[in-house]
């Protein structure tokens, strides 16, 4: 039976729109005339929330020399779209918080998603791309489709893992095949209903077809690039039992050497402990 | 034959010795590395800055140097595999590492393992998976 992405998200109910503090912060930052502070004071409404933006400035993935006691410091240092993407990154998890534990182990989801999300950053480092923390957030929503698709039809995302093991085929292809939709699809229509920008809607929706995107080909490409390495290394999972297929093309895009890769892999096992401790929801 | 040589003919002498140099090239850790090893590829910073030019025979100063500019592995001349796989390979391990390499040929099976990219990850790997073995049997 083929699905259409758009009615199983208005039939899923049991995904929350994003939190309200997001779209007010969200609002700031769009607004040419807002200041650090005042942002420092929607952020500082929710007590959890600036615990972790505070935890998050002083870790060892930003570095910077002196401690960084105030939210306002931490805007200031950090930047305002920065914190504002750390903010998605950081509270997507609290969306999927009852997912059904004997389909998926969550922990190993959101490790799989953190990595890529790191690999991506360090990527998109190495091409000195502009606010790179965003990277967090493709590699947090980039196989949210999967959740939804556990959500909705359990036994059809299971026969389609149970497939993809049995015929050496990948899953996304498979979850084509029996439910009609795959992540990626999802993904993107759930960022769309999210009503989230394009400059992440369209790599999460290509991340397995990066030479699809039209507006964001580079996100795209990196995106995919983090998600290939994560998976070699098989740091976490996320249900698919395979190294998806490489785009050349895409590797045009990223257009780093390959040499840059042990390099690349060496960042990543240094600074992932601390990534998953930042980014894991909090139990 | 002739087809060969008329390839041979399209590089320029500078590329044909950077091809023999890739055939030619072992990756070091910085823990590796002894005195008198020759370094292969200009050692550079993560703007591309050369630091250390090929051909230079590794010091002592040198390999306090390195760990000061915090450069992790660097290549020297020597062989084909990396330095942990070259040393299995003459071990006991060839066995384990051949078994390794067909998990992750499985583990590939939807890539081009001659892209180089995935040649890269595929080495990368087999090396990880080498050492979490050789570690867990307390070696």
């Amino acid at each position: 039976m083929k699905q259409d992405v758009e009615s199983i998200l208005k039939q899923s109910i049991r995904i929350a729109p994003l939190p309200v503090i997001f779209n007010r912060i969200n609002a700031a930052v769009e607004d040419p005339e807002c200041s650090f502070a005042q942002i420092a004071r929607i952020i500082s409404v929710d007590a959890a929330l600036s615990a972790r933006i505070l935890k998050l400035a002083n870790s060892s993935l930003f570095g910077f020399p002196s401690q960084i006691e105030t939210i306002t410091h931490a805007v200031t240092v950090i930047g305002m779209a920065q914190i504002r993407d750390l903010v998605l990154a950081t509270t997507v998890t609290d969306h999927f918080r009852k997912m059904p534990r004997d389909l998926i182990d969550m922990k190993s989801f959101w490790i799989h998603s953190i990595a890529c999300g790191l690999a991506s950053r360090i990527i998109a480092t190495y091409r000195h791309e502009s606010n790179v923390e965003r990277y967090y957030v493709l590699g947090m929503f980039h196989d949210l489709g999967r959740l939804v698709l556990y959500l909705n039809f359990p036994e059809q995302a299971v026969e389609a893992q149970s497939q993809a093991r049995s015929q050496e085929k990948l899953l996304f292809k498979l979850e084509q095949d029996v439910i009609g939709c795959d992540h990626a699809e999802l993904g993107g229509a759930l960022l769309k209903k999210w009503q989230l920008p394009e400059s992440l809607r369209e790599p999460v929706l290509f991340h397995h077809a990066p030479s699809q995107a039209v507006h964001f080909p580079v996100e795209a490409a990196i995106l995919h690039a983090g998600d290939l390495i994560v998976h070699a290394l098989g740091l976490g999972f996320s249900g698919d039992p395979f190294v998806p297929t490489l785009d050349p093309r895409a590797w045009e895009k990223v257009d780093l050497p390959s040499s840059l890769l042990p390099a690349i892999v060496g960042q990543m096992d240094r600074q992932l402990p601390e990534a998953v401790q930042m980014f894991s929801p909090a139990n | 034959m002739r087809a060969f040589l008329a390839t041979l003919l399209l590089y320029s002498p500078e590329q044909l010795s950077f091809y023999w140099t890739e055939f030619t090239l072992i990756k070091a850790k910085i823990a590796e590395l002894k005195p008198e090893m020759v370094i292969a590829r200009d050692v550079t910073d993560l703007s591309g800055c050369v630091l250390l030019p090929a051909g230079v025979k590794i010091t002592a100063k040198h390999l306090k140097i390195f760990k000061i500019w915090g450069i992790p592995d660097i290549c020297i001349e020597g062989g084909t595999e990396t330095a942990m796989t070259k040393t299995a390979i003459e071990g006991e391990n060839s066995a384990q590492l051949e078994k390794i390499k067909e998990e992750l040929k499985t583990l590939f099976c939807h890539n081009d393992l001659n892209h180089p990219v995935i040649q890269e990850l595929f080495n990368i790997c087999i090396e990880r998976k080498l050492n979490a073995s050789l570690q867990s049997q307390g070696k």
